[in-house]
């Protein structure tokens, strides 16, 4: 009778135990999506220089290919802008 | 031996509930429990695409306030509600002609909504915000639509229709995320995944070559390559915008044919959903109009080059639908370079010297511009 009892007190816990986790799996899963939501992009301009060679900087505002700009070595083209999102984020897209 | 009678008394009431348990599960109580279980789960995935929708209104009302629009949020209202009756589709006749009336006219609609709301902006910014603010619409529909179905099932007791629901729930937030994170880059104004067809037009006409508008908001330039007259084609950039790429090949063509001039070639290039599982940036070719398009501007390519007998080819780069409305990533944009090789060598292996070819960068043109004529 008394192992019986005990039993049945151990599924009762293993069922509150089980739904418990379930919340806290679902709690966490949103958590991780605003996470998401708030990964950092980095954009950065390709440009191409006069002598041909391609140099990076940071993406500015105004910033599109095509567009001619003023740089050290002369003037340059835009050739490409790309962005990166951090590594959280790329790990998720690679999934 | 008192242990034993609370032993006696603990089996007693636990197989009581037991009994209870099961006439719980005979009169259907664990579907009730389910579907309780499924609608709070709805819920709050719910409540988080309302916070999306939420925050997307204020970025786009935000980024109108900073340039200057009048009656901001009255426009975004409307073109949240804003809404397009699909044409006849029981009677075919016309069924492109009347599906392109009504794109265009909600095109235009809105355009000329955003140029009279946000007089003082520029055409980019102007564009920008019309963006954003479809973009708050969608995000809007899709919260109301949820929340419809919902409701329906909850009224209706419908748990087949909530079941459905609960397992396609992750998927809607997926995208409802992916949109609001499209709107962030769409607003920074740098170019997405799917401008990497007119990122291809552009390279090929090398970054000095003059362009003019053939179409609304499209625009084309005249270059060489390798004694081929080439044509290129793309939406005007570097505003946000698709143009009608279809109907500028269509415009070319007819020019060409009024200076006795028949095109060899016309390859269109576009970013193409790939499969699970494949490489982004994967480039291949094919042939048909590489377009997203629901029919008017696709048929456009098809049937000026089926009446001519001119050869269509297709080049797509391949993304996934996320990769397609962010900001395009390094890997999109080295695979623009793959394109331009493929363009090139098509047109080397299918053209002689003295052709005539007409490629066109189909997507959208957000932060690629180029140079216009005068």
């Amino acid at each position: 009778m008394e192992s019986s009892a005990a039993l049945q007190a151990i599924a009762v816990i293993l069922a509150s135990g089980l739904a418990v986790y379930l919340m806290v799996k679902q709690a966490k899963e949103m958590e991780e999506m605003q996470k998401r939501l708030n990964t950092s992009v980095r954009r950065v301009t390709v440009l191409s220089l006069p002598d041909g060679k391609k140099i990076e900087r940071p993406y500015r505002d105004g910033d599109y290919v095509g567009k001619k700009v003023e740089t050290e070595q002369g003037e340059a083209y835009i050739i490409g802008i790309y962005a990166e999102r951090d590594s959280g984020e790329k790990k998720r897209r690679k999934r | 031996m008192p242990g034993t009678d609370w032993a006696q008394w603990i089996s007693a009431i636990s197989q009581l509930l037991f009994l209870l348990f099961f006439v719980f599960l005979f009169l259907g109580g664990n579907q009730r429990l389910q579907v309780y279980m499924w609608t709070n789960d709805i819920r709050a995935k719910l409540s988080i695409i309302e916070g999306f929708r939420k925050e997307a209104e204020k970025k786009t009302l935000d980024y109108m306030l900073k340039n200057k629009a009048r009656d901001a949020k009255k426009l975004l209202e409307r073109v949240k509600l804003f809404f397009v009756i699909p044409p006849v589709d029981i009677e075919p006749t016309d069924i492109i002609k009347r599906l392109e009336h009504l794109i265009v006219g909600r095109t235009r609609t809105f355009k000329e909504e955003f140029k009279r709301h946000m007089p003082e902006a520029g055409d980019v910014e102007r564009s920008r915000a019309e963006t954003a603010a479809e973009i708050t619409a969608v995000l809007d529909f899709i919260y109301r639509y949820v929340r419809h179905l919902l409701l329906t099932g909850i009224k209706t007791k419908n748990w087949i229709l909530i079941m459905q629901l609960q397992l396609i729930m992750p998927q809607i937030l997926q995208i409802s995320e992916t949109y609001l994170k499209a709107l962030n880059d769409f607003l920074s104004g740098a170019p997405i995944g799917d401008s990497a067809g007119p990122m291809v037009a552009l390279k090929l006409s090398g970054y000095e070559t003059k362009w003019r508008e053939v179409a609304e908001d499209t625009v084309a330039a005249e270059t060489s390559l390798e004694g081929r007259r080439l044509i290129l084609i793309k939406a005007k950039g570097p505003e946000s915008n698709v143009g009608r790429p279809g109907l500028a090949a269509q415009n070319v063509i007819a020019e060409l044919e009024e200076q006795g001039v028949k095109p060899s070639l016309l390859i269109t290039v576009d970013a193409a959903l790939k499969f699970e599982g494949e490489e982004t940036g994967t480039v291949a070719e094919g042939v048909g109009a590489a377009i997203g398009d629901i029919g008017p501007e696709k048929i456009k390519f098809e049937r000026s080059t089926a009446n001519r007998n001119i050869p269509l080819r297709a080049v797509i780069v391949k993304m996934g639908l996320e990769e397609a409305i962010l900001s395009m990533n390094k890997k999109i944009l080295e695979s623009v370079d793959k394109a331009v090789d493929t363009v090139k060598e098509i047109i080397m292996r299918d053209t002689k010297p003295g052709d005539t070819v007409i490629v066109v960068g189909v997507g959208n043109s957000i932060g690629v511009g180029q140079a216009m004529v005068g």
